[in-house]
């Protein structure tokens, strides 16, 4: 009988994202999302918050078509949704990685509007790569107060 | 040695008016302190709601009511020392004036000397009397010290009036105006204790009628306006509430309408925040004013709407504010005919009290008001109106419940928490867009 660990080669561990918040933000468990925090009171009808989420995908002779590809899908989803308005995006680096970035606003049933900053890095594991993904998003009228809050907790985004 | 005999037609004349410089600093001290009794109430009461009162903006319209209370014990104490400065003028005008009447007097008498003696002598000459001469120097010198002391007592207190002018008025001013400064017609009464409020008051004690201009302070920012009626109580009102454990009642008198004839409308910006408010009310008005004089007071026009209420007299205002960003606007009227007695009573009950329902309780009678929110002019439509009627049938409005958290992963996470069913962001992302990056570009 062969043991086969998850962090042990061929396999790789999940990455570790750690984040800096601000006073008066806390910590989310939820699920689906590798690390998410909040704001600690809701300031209005949308409670202020960032998620880190990561996907394994498999990959292809193109090293960056992981990135590629998952800059497609969220793009396909944001421009999906209600009156998407982009406010720009670029490939730049992200947790130290080729990565791209993203804003805009849309609205969300039942909500309304929100604002929302999403940026995507990708690590290539060989066969498959890791696509995290760092969601910010705001209610559209606290978007003077929120904006640079969460432009500064993504900046703040490291691996391990 | 003077060359002149002293003549009491020369001397100089005083017209102020030391018992109408007393009568006015006496109206002041009055007015302000009627203006100090009934924003204190005001703050007190609405402060009282705390319980009931559970929205949004319930902290900024709690707080509002502290601006004009904290303005009213700002002109309060202004008032005082003008008052103050006038009674010393008052005193100095009084003294000036006895000792130019017994200049007169003696100047009289010399004059008659001088003549009895020339008439006896043809060679007299009144400049080698040592007698006349030193009498005509003494009453020269009396004359002299009196216009001096005159002199100096009226700058003393043009200086402390401007000095109060200072520190409440800005430091660039332009304008025009057909009122009167200081105009005082007055008589006020009021009185609040921890329940009730009332207060009466016909009174003119604002700066004018008629008053068009705008005015900045450095560091602070600038305030401009126009209004018609400057009345700090207003006109001939009349109004009280009360308030205990269960509520807030008020009732007015046909002479609440207090200001039913004033309008009042201004801009103040400062801080990076602006304001712009229009008021056909009563002491909305006297807020608008205080909001001038200092800039930095800018919740003081939101002020006003509870001041409004109130009054519970006629009240129709809207005031909107800018903070470069984002934008409220809040309209209100408020009625309190005269069919509106004393036992009208509002309760705010447990089940809630929505946005507006503590000014239309207040005022007791039938009103609306509307709250709208604005990203960069845009209207965002967070609105309640509320109808209360003697029998306090309040819709609750903006009343915001924690939901449970929701998850939203198709979008990467979107936490949604519900907000109230009345309440929605109808912001158009576009403009929101186009306005962040303005602002906080990409």
């Amino acid at each position: 009988m062969t043991t086969v660990r998850s962090d042990t080669p061929p396999f790789v561990p999940t990455p570790v994202v750690r984040l800096d918040v601000p006073a008066g933000w806390e910590p989310l468990v939820l699920p689906d999302a590798l690390v998410a925090v909040a704001e600690t009171e809701q300031q209005g009808p949308f409670r202020a918050n960032v998620v880190v989420t990561v996907r394994r995908v498999a990959t292809t002779a193109d090293g960056g078509a992981a990135l590629s590809r998952a800059v497609e899908q969220n793009t396909a989803a944001l421009e999906a949704a209600e009156r998407w308005a982009e406010l720009g995006s670029e490939y730049r680096t992200v947790l130290g990685l080729d990565g791209y970035r993203v804003e805009g606003a849309f609205v969300m049933p039942g909500v309304g509007t929100v604002f929302q900053a999403l940026q995507l890095a990708t690590i290539d594991h060989g066969a498959v790569a890791d696509v995290i993904a760092l969601t910010a998003t705001c209610g559209a009228d606290e978007g003077e107060r929120l904006v640079p809050v969460l432009r500064a907790v993504l900046e703040s985004a490291r691996l391990h | 040695m003077s060359a002149a005999l002293v003549d009491a037609g020369a001397f100089p004349t005083i017209d102020a008016d030391a018992e109408g410089l007393r009568a006015a600093a006496k109206d002041m001290r009055s007015s302000a302190k009627t203006v100090h009794t009934v924003t204190d109430a005001i703050d007190r009461t609405w402060n009282g709601l705390g319980l009931y009162y559970l929205a949004q903006e319930t902290e900024q319209l709690l707080g509002a009511t502290l601006a004009p209370k904290w303005q009213a014990a700002a002109l309060a104490e202004a008032f005082d020392r003008a008052a103050t400065a006038l009674e010393t003028f008052a005193d100095a005008v009084e003294t000036a004036k006895k000792a130019l009447a017994g200049a007169e007097t003696a100047a009289a008498a010399l004059r008659s000397d001088v003549r009895t003696s020339a008439s006896s002598d043809a060679a007299y000459d009144w400049h080698d009397d040592p007698a006349v001469s030193v009498k005509n120097a003494m009453i020269e010198t009396s004359v002299l010290l009196a216009a001096m002391q005159y002199d100096t007592a009226a700058k003393a207190c043009s200086t402390t009036l401007d000095g109060i002018a200072r520190d409440t008025a800005p430091d660039h001013a332009t304008g025009s105006s057909s009122a009167h400064g200081w105009q005082t017609d007055t008589g006020a009464s009021a009185s609040a204790d921890g329940h009730d409020a009332e207060a009466e008051a016909h009174a003119r004690a604002g700066v004018g009628a008629e008053a068009e201009g705008s005015a900045s302070k450095d560091g602070v920012g600038s305030a401009s306006g126009k209004s018609s009626a400057w009345a700090g109580v207003g006109a001939d009102s009349s109004a009280g509430a009360h308030q205990d454990g269960d509520g807030v009642s008020a009732d007015a008198t046909a002479e609440a309408k207090a200001g039913a004839e004033a309008h009042a409308e201004g801009h103040a910006e400062g801080n990076g925040i602006s304001l712009d408010g229009i008021a056909d009310a009563f002491a909305g008005i006297m807020l608008s004013g205080t909001a001038a004089l200092s800039a930095n007071k800018y919740t003081g026009v939101h002020g006003k709407v509870g001041v409004e209420g109130f009054a519970g007299a006629k009240a129709d205002g809207s005031v909107s504010q800018e903070n470069g960003f984002n934008g409220t606007t809040i309209d209100g009227n408020a009625r309190a005919g005269a069919g509106v007695g004393a036992d009208a009573q509002f309760d705010a009950g447990p089940q809630g009290v929505g946005a507006k329902a503590g000014v239309e309780g207040f005022a007791g009678a039938d009103a609306g008001a509307t709250l709208h929110r604005s990203f960069m002019g845009i209207d965002v439509g967070i609105g309640a109106k509320a109808k209360v009627g003697a029998g306090g049938d309040a819709n609750v409005g903006l009343v915001v419940t924690p939901e449970d958290i929701a998850f939203d992963g198709k979008l990467g996470a979107a936490l949604g928490l519900g907000a109230g069913a009345n309440v929605s962001i109808d912001i158009d992302p576009e403009e929101f867009v186009k306005d962040l990056q303005s602002v906080l570009p990409f």
